[in-house]
């Protein structure tokens, strides 16, 4: 990774989101969403989505829509619920016994917390990176190769040897890992593993990516590339991360929606949300303010 | 893997249900339970039997005498076993279950003695006991030492104190504890009959027979009657280590154990071989097997097997089974139960 | 607030603070340490105690004495054509008096033959058997001898002591040595021990039948205990759902698992015996039995294993889509295997030292012949040590020791593997 390629990722106005319009907020304490939570060409809508983990009200009554090909960055502070509403996304919810989520998701149009919805094709199309890398402890290779063996996606060894190329290169993984495919993912650096895991997502070809503090692990060099793989994805992928830095936000997302104590707060397309905040609490939130 | 330890479980569960219906139809060997007691001679002749022929060796549990009557009167087919060892005559109760269950024809065999020996370790003298001592020593109650009429519970804590010809030791006695055969044959035989010096105890046999056989069968539990397990062996190994500790047990550990001990004298005889087989030495019991005589022509080797036990090689005077420790019967005893095998004699309930 | 905290403490004194505890908390590490070590080598001295008097009282019945007899194959004393029925004790009490021709009176001939065991006829008839032209010729043959012949060679029967403490008498004792002098008193490694089914000589007792008996029903006990126990794990674990039900389940599961195991052996005569009507004695029931008393061991053990595989792994699983039951199949069960291992290999170990249950179905019994089969009558190593320490020959003493030591070879072996399985598999990643 050379430096003119940093150097030629979108360094967006870092300074922008400090000129906020102070005097018109919203006052800290209304709680229900304010922006604009709809599109009109959506991918993915949430209606009216509760949590619970047990009696813990974790996400109150969102409602939020995810477009077309775009980035849609969740932010908030730690504990805020990102990850549960990320999760909600493709059931990955429904591994955690205590957990139940009301109100409805629509994937192109399709309820998928209907009855008669199969979560392991739903998964395929919604994949999933998650906040602490988790590669199997299997070679690199298999971490990578088997998403699309499962699924039927390869049938031979060369497809597989292509389709395993392709991810990591697209994850910017190759040039570190191409002499050591058979070695044991586990073996690699937590950013490694990290990309490994980005790699193993892409490798089934989802058409929703949802990415939970992908680069919480990861140097700015790597960071930068998976900034800029993001970027590659969006033409034919929907995107949703997590992310706790204004500047990758900023960078990588169209849309951002801001959530705070299980509610979404604000949500509006990226320029508004850091330029012009309309509450309160995303205002202190993004100008570090907060606490 | 998981498919292969699948098929696995697969084949076992088919060989178990063949397996099953297998050894419904046919058993090509004998089966034999009961005694604990009996269980070394009976082995030994069915080695012999396996050995000298073409027909399977025996399997014999021992099941003790009880438990073996329970599980040779449970029926009468190949998963019944064909013979049960007993160190005491079948009891009527048992006769009468047997033929509830089926169990008509049986065949009683006397095959020889057993004498219980109380002994301690050949260091020191041997005891010159009789009945009533070991009765005084060993019961729970005994008649109170003033002369009275009435039990009180066991004050004796020397063997002085039992009979002032004795020495001046602790009463310690190592036994069998109460599952054992052996024990119940001790109490009978010489507990019951150390208490019936007693006028007053002999006549609660009529009066009160529950009473009775709790007096003279109950053993003191205050320490000094020690159970020590089934084992024979173990109790051979405390008495040589402590010199001053008496054992009961059968005659057989006596015999493999000269070396370490000896058996004291019981009314003035001592436990040996010739003491025994005469009748002279009190505590002997005489052991049996019983045969299922609808087993006799359908199980392989039922007739070789009871031919070798009655043959004088084997429970004759100088057969090896007296080499194992039984004491052989009387000559015209032998012939009576060799006539009574060769005739498949069975038994009536009404003679128990 | 951080501000007045660094400020208030002196930064000198807060370094000898923690120099000051330093020495104590040096101290009890090292305290603690030593009871450490101290309760180590307690545990080592027991185990050292007990395999050393073991050994040393099984070491004797690795060798057995013989004696050489020249047999002649005597067509006259054989009688007869057929060589299986042919009088070979005949053979045997011949030769011994050739070399011993004083003796006259029955009762000397008697003790003379009590001096070689009653499988020495039993040796010659094989020989004889398989070279049947031996008939007529001399030859010389090692037999064995008779148990108290053995004890006296190994020097357990004293010598020394009056006729009547031993059980040979003097003239016995002066033939063998006779025999001694001629070199014809050996003892040889003891081959039948290993070779042979019960007996009750003694000198021909070997513990090959209650090995394969051992075998067969551990055999049965593993390929049933295992794939249910990690099948019923892995539903509890994985795939059932958490409600009254499953908990009672799991509470009979470890209730079970602290049951006597003769509760088993009561359960395995009700309905394997009586209802199914399987085989008394047979590997097949005891397999049967020990299986329901070694399930809950793997159960547990099981569930612990996946309970340990991280959550994260599932996640990871699920994330790219794979149902639940490749989930569990690629990635849960793989690297919870090795616990899963290591918990039936201690549950089979268990089961292999295990006569209780056994003694309700039968196998606690006298079976000479070595079984061929799941149904054919056996007994196990276990029972066999019952049976022999329960018997009142002295040569069965030394015989149970070395029976322990073979059984306790084999639980050694066995955890070995249990270590060296979770070795290899843990290797891999
Ligand atoms: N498995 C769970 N069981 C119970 N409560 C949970 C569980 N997971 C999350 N929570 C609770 O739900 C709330 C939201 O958690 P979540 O993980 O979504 O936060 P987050 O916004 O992702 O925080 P972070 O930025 O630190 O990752 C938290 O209060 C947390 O305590
Ligand atoms: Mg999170």
């Amino acid at each position: 990774m050379s430096s003119d390629q940093l150097t030629s990722t979108k360094k967006t106005d870092s300074k922008a989101y400090r000129n906020g319009k102070q005097g018109t907020l919203v006052d800290r304490n209304n709680r229900s969403t304010i922006g604009q939570p709809t599109v009109h060409d959506p991918r993915m809508s949430c209606r009216n989505v509760n949590v619970y983990y047990e009696d813990k009200h974790a996400i109150h009554d969102v409602s939020l829509d995810i477009g077309k090909n775009e980035v849609i960055a969740l932010i908030g502070p730690s504990g805020c619920g990102k990850s549960t509403f990320l999760r909600c996304l493709n059931r990955m919810n429904d591994t955690i016994d205590i957990c139940r989520v009301t109100g409805e998701i629509l994937l192109d149009g399709n309820n998928i917390y209907d009855k008669n919805i199969d979560v392991v094709p739903l998964r395929a199309r919604v994949g999933m990176v998650f906040q602490k890398p988790n590669p199997f402890p299997k070679s690199i290779y298999d971490n990578v190769a088997y998403g699309p063996k499962i699924h039927g996606l390869v049938q031979t060894r060369d497809e597989t040897d292509e389709i395993v190329k392709k991810s990591l290169l697209k994850a910017g993984l190759w040039d570190e890992v191409k002499d050591r495919l058979d070695k044991p993912g586990t073996g690699l650096s937590g950013g490694q593993q990290q990309r490994l895991c980005i790699a193993r997502t892409i490798a089934v070809g989802p058409e929703i990516i949802l990415m939970d503090e992908p680069c919480s692990a990861l140097d700015p060099i790597a960071t930068a590339r998976i900034e800029e793989l993001i970027d590659e994805l969006r033409e034919n992928y929907t995107i949703a991360i997590v992310t706790h830095s204004m500047q990758q936000a900023s960078r990588v997302s169209q849309r951002t929606a801001f959530f705070h104590l299980g509610d979404l707060i604000e949500v509006g397309s990226t320029n508004q949300i850091f330029l012009s905040p309309m509450h309160q609490l995303t205002e202190d939130y993004i100008t570090g303010r907060f606490g | 893997m998981k498919k292969r330890l699948i098929c696995a479980a697969m084949v076992v569960t088919a060989l178990t249900f063949g397996g099953s219906a297998m050894a419904d139809s046919a058993r090509d060997y004998i089966s034999i339970v009961g005694s604990s007691t009996v269980y070394p001679f009976a082995t030994v002749v069915a080695e012999q039997l396996g050995k000298t022929t073409d027909y399977k060796t025996p399997k014999i549990e021992s099941t003790g005498s009880g438990g073996g009557f329970k599980l040779f009167c449970a029926g009468v087919g190949v998963q019944h076993p064909d013979i049960t060892n007993a160190s005491r005559r079948m009891k009527s109760s048992e006769c009468k279950m047997c033929g509830e269950n089926g169990v008509k024809d049986i065949v009683e065999v006397k095959v020889g003695y057993d004498g219980i020996v109380i002994g301690n370790s050949n260091k020191v003298e041997p005891m010159k006991l009789t009945r009533r001592d070991l009765f005084l020593a060993l019961a729970k109650q005994v008649p109170n030492p003033d002369g009275s009429d009435s039990l009180v519970d066991n004050p004796y804590k020397t063997w002085k104190d039992v009979n002032p010809q004795l020495p001046a030791i602790k009463i310690e006695v190592l036994g069998p504890p109460p599952t054992s055969g052996t024990r119940d044959a001790f109490v009978e035989l010489a507990m019951e009959a150390g208490a019936k010096n007693f006028g007053f105890i002999k006549d609660m046999k009529k009066a009160d027979k529950k009473k009775y056989k709790a007096v003279c069968h109950t053993i003191r539990e205050d320490g000094a009657y020690i159970e020590a397990g089934e084992n024979d062996n173990l109790i051979v190994q405390k008495l040589d280590a402590n010199p001053d500790a008496f054992g009961i047990f059968g005659f057989s550990f006596l015999d493999q154990n000269t070396d370490k001990i000896q058996g004291s004298f019981v009314d003035g005889v001592q436990p040996t071989f010739e003491g025994i087989a005469d009748g002279s030495y009190p505590v002997s019991r005489p052991l049996f097997f019983y045969v299922k005589k609808a087993h006799a022509d359908v199980i392989p080797g039922m007739k070789a097997y009871l031919q070798e036990f009655s043959s004088e090689k084997a429970w004759g005077e100088d057969g090896y089974l007296s080499e194992k420790g039984m004491i052989p019967m009387p000559t015209d005893e032998r012939a009576k139960f060799s006539g009574d095998i060769k005739a498949m004699k069975t038994l009536s309930c009404d003679d128990l | 607030m951080s501000d007045n905290l660094t400020s208030s403490i002196d930064r000198h004194s807060n370094t000898d603070i923690v120099q000051k505890g330093l020495s104590k908390r040096y101290n009890a590490e090292r305290r603690f340490k030593f009871y450490g070590i101290a309760a180590i080598c307690a545990s080592l001295m027991f185990l050292g105690v007990l395999f050393i008097s073991i050994a040393s009282n099984g070491y004797g019945a690795l060798f057995q004495t013989h004696i050489l007899l020249s047999v002649s194959f005597d067509s006259d004393i054989l009688g007869g054509e057929d060589l299986k029925r042919a009088n070979y004790q005949g053979v045997i009490k011949n030769s011994l008096l050739k070399m011993f021709p004083e003796v006259k009176s029955r009762r000397e001939k008697k003790s003379l033959y009590s001096l070689v065991s009653s499988g020495a006829a039993f040796k010659i008839r094989n020989i004889l058997i398989e070279n049947p032209d031996f008939v007529g010729q001399t030859m010389d043959v090692w037999v064995p001898a008779d148990d108290d012949t053995d004890m006296l060679i190994k020097g357990y029967m004293k010598r020394d002591v009056p006729e009547s403490e031993r059980r040979l008498n003097n003239r016995q004792i002066e033939w063998i040595e006779s025999l001694e002098k001629e070199g014809r008193v050996e003892k040889k490694f003891n081959l039948a021990f290993f070779t042979a089914g019960d007996s009750r000589e003694p000198e021909l007792a070997g513990i090959w039948g209650a090995t394969c008996g051992s075998f067969f029903t551990m055999i049965i006990t593993l390929f049933l205990s295992f794939p249910i126990g990690v099948a019923s794990a892995l539903y509890l674990e994985e795939f059932a759902p958490k409600n009254r039900w499953t908990d009672i389940i799991e509470v009979n599961i470890n209730n079970l698992a602290a049951v006597p195991s003769i509760v088993f052996g009561l359960l395995g005569l009700a309905v394997f015996l009586n209802f199914f009507g399987m085989p008394r004695s047979a590997p097949l029931v005891g397999g049967l039995v020990l299986t329901l008393m070694t399930l809950p061991t793997i159960i547990i053990a099981s569930r612990a294993a996946l309970k340990s595989v991280p959550p994260s792994i599932r996640e990871a699983a699920l994330g790219v889509g794979a149902s639940k039951m490749q989930t569990v199949i690629h990635h849960v069960l793989p690297l919870a295997m090795p616990g899963m291992l290591t918990g039936t290999i201690i549950g089979m170990a268990q089961a292999l030292g295990e006569t209780a249950p056994l003694l309700m179905i039968g196998m606690v019994a006298f079976i000479v012949d070595i079984p061929g089969g799941i149904t054919d009558p056996s007994t196990v190593l276990p029972v066999q040590i019952f049976l022999w320490a329960d018997s009142p020959e002295r040569g069965f003493l030394e015989r149970t020791s070395a029976a322990i030591m073979v059984l306790l070879t084999f639980l050694v072996l066995m955890n070995a593997l249990a270590v060296m399985l979770r070795k290899k598999f843990e290797k891999r990643w």
